[in-house]
C-alpha cells in the first residue's frame, strides 16, 4: 500500500473514524493496533505479520526477564540473545534474502515458498526501535512494558512502517497509549501536513526524478554542467522524497494526536557536515549514536585500544583516534543499514564519515585561515558559503546512492569534468531530459516554498499555526488550492511511472 | 454547546466535499483532450432536447457511413452518429442510456461491425476503445456503469481502472498544453461538426475487388462473451420498448465466416423481435463500387457513404414512422447547417477525384 495512494488515504480515513468512534477512549490504542496489523498484512502479506509479532514477543519477554533477574551476567546474556535474534531476522529477511538462504540449504525450486516471505515493510525501522527498547530496559533507563500488545503497536504503528522514524518507547510508546478526544483542529493540523508531504513527494521529488533518471541513464551524452545540475537535482529529489514521506507519516499520526519524534530540521541550512547529521534523519543518527557509538566507546575493548594508543601517541591524539575509529565503524554500520551494497557503504557510510572526521580535524586550520584572510565570519555571505560547501559535500556522496554502483557513481562524477562535444546548448540539453520549461517553473516554485517554509521555521514561525489563525473561509481556499496543486502538478497516473519513496527500501 | 460545535464542523466538512467534488469535475472537463471524438460525444448534449429522430450507434463504421445531413436533405429526418473509432460493443447499451437522457429518438440504428471484429481478435478492443467514449461523457452513474461493464467484459491489458473512472488521473498533466478550446468544451455545449459524421483528410481512395458472400447460409456461433454483450443490448431494448434497427454496413469481407457469424446474429436478434439488416447482402441494390467507393478495406469514402445513406435511409423511411421536418421552422437550423456540410462533402469528393486521377 503506497502512502501516496488512494488506498492509503481510504485506510487512514477509516481508521480515524473508528478511532474517534470508540466511546471508551482507553481502548483507542486497540484500534491503532488492529489497523496497523491490517496495514502490515495488506502491504507485504499476512505471513510477514508473524515476523513483527515474533520480534515484538522477543523484545517484550526479554525486557521482562531482564527486569526480574538480579544476576547482571544473566541479564546481559538475555539481552545479547534477544538482540541477536532481532538482528538475525533483519539480516535474513532484508539483506541476504530468504531465497538465497534456501538455495544455500540446497533447495532449488524456491519460487512459491519465497512469495510468502517477502521482507516485511519497515523491517529496518521497527527492528532498530525494538533493539533500542531492549537496550534501554537493560541499562535501566526505564521499566519494561507489561502488555505485549503495546510493544507490538510501538513497533508496528502503521504510519511509521513506510520510512520510519526510528522511535523510542519512552517517547512514542507513551504517545500511543494516550486517550484522545475528537478535535477537528487536530485532524486539520494533520491534514495540512499530509498535503505538504504530498506536494513535496509528488510535485517536487517525482518531477526531479524524471530529469535525474534521464541524465543518470546516459551521463556521457550530457555536458558536464548538465551532469552537475542533475546531481543537485538529485539532492532536491532525495530531500523532497524523504521529508515528504515523513510529513505524510507525521500528519497521519497527528490525526490521532500522536507526536512522533522529529526527523528533519531544515537540513540544507547546515553549515557543517556534523550539523547536517543533527538535522537530517535525526532519529537514525540518534539511534546509532546512543546504541552503537557510545556503548562502543565505553566498551573495555575501546578503553584498551585507547590506552595502547596513549602510550605511543599521547593522551590527546589517542582520544581523537579512538573516537574517529569508532565513528568510522558506526558510519560503516549506517551504510550497511541503508542497504548493505557497496554504494550505500560509500554514500551513507564512508564519505559522510570522512567529511565529518576531516571537518572536525581541520576546524582549527579553517579558523586560522579565516583570521589570516580577514573574513567576517558573521556576514551573510560567509554563512551562505558554508551552507553551499556543506551541500556540495553531501551532493558528492549522494551521487553513489542514485548511481547503480560505486563504479557508475565515479563515472557520473568524472563526466562533470570530462571534455566532450555534447549536442546542443545547456538549455537545450536540460529541456531534452523529459521536463518542459513549465516543469522547471513548478520546480522553482517548489524549491522556493521549501526554503521559504524552512526559513520561517528557523525563526520560530510555523506555517500551519499561521494558517490555523486565519479566517475559516481563507483556510478553506488555501486547502483547496493546495489539494488541487498536488492533483494537477503532481507526477502520477498512467503515463508516469510511479516512483517509490527512496527511503522505503531501507 | 460542544455538540453544536461538532455539527458545525460536520456541515463545513460537507460543504468542503461538495466544493471539492464540483471543482474536481470541472477540472476534469478542462483537462480532457479536445478531439473529434469529444466533439461527437459532447455534441449529443448540444443537440436540442427531443430533436433527433434517429441515433446511430457504432464505431468508425457508423461515423464514416451514415450521413445525417444527406438523410435530412432527402427525407427530412434528424439523425446523429454517436460513435468513436474502434468503439467496443460493450458500450452500445450505455450510449443508448446516455442518449435517452436528452433525446427520445424514434429509432436507434445499431451497427454490429464490432461483433465480427471482436470474434476475429478478442484483444482488439483496448483501454483506448473505452476511453474514446467515456473520457468524453459527463460524470454520471451511467458512465460509471459503462466503464465497469466494459472493463469486466473486455479485460483490457494495462488498464488503470481508477483513471478510467476519474480521468483527471490520466489527463492532469495536460495543464501545460490546454487552450481556449478546453474551456469551451468544459463549460459550454459545442455542437458536433457534421452530427457525428467524420470526414477524414488524406483518406480518399483504395481500389478493392468485391467479395460477395450473400449466398452463404451456414451459422457460426459467437463466443460466449460476445453473445452476452449482444443479449444484454437486446434485453435492454426490449425492456424499454425501444425501436431499434440492427445493421452491418458494407465492407470488404475476407472469408465466408463473417457472413456465417452475421447469420447467427440475425437469428438471435429475431428471437427478440428486432430486425437485422446486413447491407453486405445488397451490394447491387446499393450500387456500391468496391473499386471506387472505399478508402480502405473497412470503410467507405464519401461516395460510398452517399450510397449507403441512400440505401439505409430509404429502408428507414419505408419501414418506420418518421415525419418529414424540412418545412418545420423549429428545425430550420438543419438547412443552414446543411450548406456547411455540402461544402465540406464536395471538397472531399474533389480530393477523392484528384487522388483517383493520379493513380
Amino acid at each position: 500500500m503506497k502512502i501516496t495512494g488512494v488506498e492509503f488515504f481510504l485506510f487512514l480515513s477509516l481508521t480515524i473514524i473508528l478511532f474517534y468512534s470508540i466511546q471508551k477512549t482507553r481502548y483507542q490504542w486497540l484500534v491503532l493496533l488492529t489497523s496497523s496489523l491490517c496495514f502490515f498484512a495488506l502491504s507485504t502479506g499476512i505471513i510477514t505479520v508473524l515476523h513483527l509479532l515474533f520480534v515484538s514477543l522477543i523484545a517484550w519477554k526479554s525486557a521482562l526477564w531482564v527486569e526480574n533477574f538480579k544476576d547482571d551476567k544473566a541479564k546481559a546474556r538475555i539481552t545479547f540473545a534477544a538482540i541477536s535474534l532481532v538482528v538475525l531476522g533483519l539480516i535474513i529477511l532484508k539483506y541476504i534474502g530468504i531465497k538465497r538462504c534456501l538455495i544455500s540449504f540446497g533447495m532449488t525450486d524456491t519460487s512459491d515458498f519465497v512469495n510468502y516471505f517477502l521482507a516485511p515493510i519497515g523491517i529496518s525501522y521497527y527492528s532498530l526501535s525494538l533493539i533500542g527498547y531492549i537496550l534501554e530496559v537493560f541499562w535501566g533507563n526505564y521499566k519494561a512494558e507489561k502488555n505485549y500488545l503495546r510493544i507490538v503497536l510501538f513497533a508496528g504503528f502503521f504510519p511509521q512502517l513506510t520510512s520510519g522514524p526510528i522511535v523510542r518507547f519512552e517517547e512514542t510508546g507513551k504517545e500511543l497509549g494516550k486517550q484522545i478526544d475528537f478535535d477537528h483542529k487536530r485532524i486539520l493540523f494533520g491534514f495540512y501536513r499530509i498535503i505538504w508531504g504530498l506536494f513535496k513527494k509528488m510535485v517536487i521529488a517525482d518531477r526531479s526524478a524524471i530529469f535525474v533518471t534521464s541524465v543518470y541513464t546516459s551521463p556521457d551524452q550530457c555536458s558536464g554542467a548538465v551532469v552537475a545540475f542533475s546531481i543537485i537535482m538529485f539532492a532536491l529529489q532525495l530531500y523532497a522524497d524523504f521529508s515528504g514521506c515523513m510529513d505524510i507519516i507525521f500528519g497521519a499520526s497527528e490525526c490521532f494526536g500522536i507526536a512522533l519524534p522529529i526527523n528533519f530540521n531544515s537540513p540544507f541550512f547546515s553549515e557543517t557536515v556534523s550539523e547536517f547529521w543533527d538535522r537530517w534523519h535525526i532519529t537514525m543518527g540518534r539511534w546509532f549514536r546512543d546504541f552503537t557509538l557510545y556503548p562502543l566507546l565505553k566498551s573495555s575493548f575501546a578503553q584498551k585500544y585507547k590506552k595502547a594508543l596513549t602510550d605511543k601517541l599521547g593522551k590527546k591524539a589517542a582520544k581523537k583516534i579512538t573516537t574517529y575509529t569508532f565513528m568510522l565503524v558506526v558510519w560503516i554500520l549506517i551504510g550497511i543499514w541503508h542497504g548493505g551494497e557497496a554504494k550505500y557503504l560509500v554514500a551513507s557510510g564512508l564519505l559522510p564519515g570522512f567529511y565529518l572526521i576531516s571537518g572536525q580535524q581541520l576546524s582549527g586550520f579553517f579558523e586560522k585561515m579565516t583570521k589570516v584572510l580577514r573574513i567576517n565570519t558573521s556576514s551573510f555571505l560567509w554563512h551562505l558559503f558554508r551552507k553551499i560547501r556543506t551541500f556540495l559535500c553531501l551532493c558528492s556522496s549522494w551521487v553513489f546512492i542514485r548511481a547503480a554502483g560505486v563504479k557508475e557513481g565515479l563515472v557520473v562524477l568524472g563526466e562533470i569534468f570530462r571534455t566532450k562535444n555534447s549536442p546542443g546548448s545547456f538549455n537545450e540539453q536540460v529541456l531534452s531530459q523529459g521536463l518542459t520549461v513549465w516543469d522547471f517553473v513548478v520546480l522553482a516554485f517548489g524549491v522556493l516554498s521549501l526554503f521559504g517554509i524552512a526559513h520561517f521555521r528557523e525563526r520560530g514561525i510555523d506555517a500551519r499555526n499561521s494558517i490555523m489563525k486565519l479566517n475559516p473561509a481563507v483556510q478553506f481556499i488555501i486547502v483547496l488550492c493546495a489539494i488541487f496543486l498536488v492533483i494537477i502538478a503532481g507526477i502520477y497516473g498512467p503515463g508516469y511511472s510511479a516512483t517509490e519513496f527512496i527511503y522505503k527500501q531501507f | 454547546m460542544r455538540n453544536n460545535k461538532r455539527y458545525r464542523w460536520i456541515y463545513l466538512f460537507f460543504i468542503f466535499v461538495v466544493v471539492f467534488v464540483s471543482l474536481y469535475i470541472a477540472l476534469s472537463y478542462v483537462m480532457r483532450p479536445v478531439t473529434m471524438y469529444r466533439n461527437t460525444i459532447q455534441g449529443l448534449y448540444a443537440e436540442k432536447s427531443d430533436s433527433l429522430d434517429v441515433v446511430c450507434i457504432g464505431g468508425s463504421s457508423t461515423s464514416t457511413f451514415w450521413e445525417p445531413y444527406e438523410a435530412w436533405k432527402r427525407w427530412g429526418m434528424t439523425s446523429y452518429d454517436l460513435s468513436t473509432d474502434s468503439m467496443t460493443p460493450s458500450l452500445i447499451k450505455y450510449l443508448m442510456i446516455e442518449t435517452l437522457k436528452t433525446q427520445k429518438p424514434r429509432l436507434f440504428v445499431v451497427d454490429l461491425r464490432a461483433i465480427d471484429v471482436r470474434e476475429e481478435d478478442k484483444s482488439y478492443y483496448t483501454e483506448a476503445s473505452i476511453r474514446l467514449v467515456t473520457d468524453s461523457m459527463r460524470y454520471s452513474l451511467n458512465r460509471h456503469n459503462a466503464i465497469r461493464y466494459s472493463i469486466g467484459i473486455e479485460e483490457p491489458t494495462h488498464v488503470n481502472d481508477l483513471s478510467l473512472y476519474l480521468d483527471l488521473i490520466k489527463y492532469h498533466s495536460n495543464w501545460q498544453t490546454i487552450t481556449r478550446d478546453n474551456f469551451f468544451y468544459a463549460f459550454s455545449n459545442i455542437k458536433s461538426y457534421y452530427k457525428g459524421f467524420n470526414i477524414y483528410k488524406e483518406q480518399y481512395h483504395t481500389s478493392l475487388e468485391m467479395n460477395d458472400f450473400s449466398s452463404v447460409d451456414r451459422r457460426e456461433p459467437l463466443s460466449e462473451e460476445t453473445e452476452q454483450i449482444l443479449i444484454d443490448v437486446l434485453e435492454y431494448c426490449r425492456e424499454n420498448n425501444l425501436e431499434v434497427l440492427f445493421v452491418v454496413n458494407p465492407f470488404w469481407q475476407k472469408s465466408d465466416i463473417t457472413k456465417a457469424r452475421y447469420n447467427y446474429v440475425s437469428d438471435l436478434i429475431s428471437q427478440y423481435g428486432y430486425t437485422f439488416l446486413n447491407a453486405n447482402d445488397y451490394y447491387k441494390e446499393m450500387d456500391i463500387d468496391f473499386s471506387h467507393d472505399f478508402y480502405n478495406h473497412d470503410h467507405v469514402n464519401i461516395y460510398g457513404a452517399d450510397k449507403y445513406t441512400l440505401f439505409l435511409g430509404e429502408y428507414i423511411a419505408d419501414n418506420y414512422d418518421i415525419s418529414d421536418k424540412r418545412d418545420d421552422k423549429m428545425y430550420s437550423y438543419w438547412n443552414e447547417e446543411y450548406a456547411e456540410w455540402k461544402k465540406a462533402a464536395d471538397l472531399q469528393k474533389s480530393e477523392i477525384d484528384l487522388a483517383i486521377s493520379k493513380e
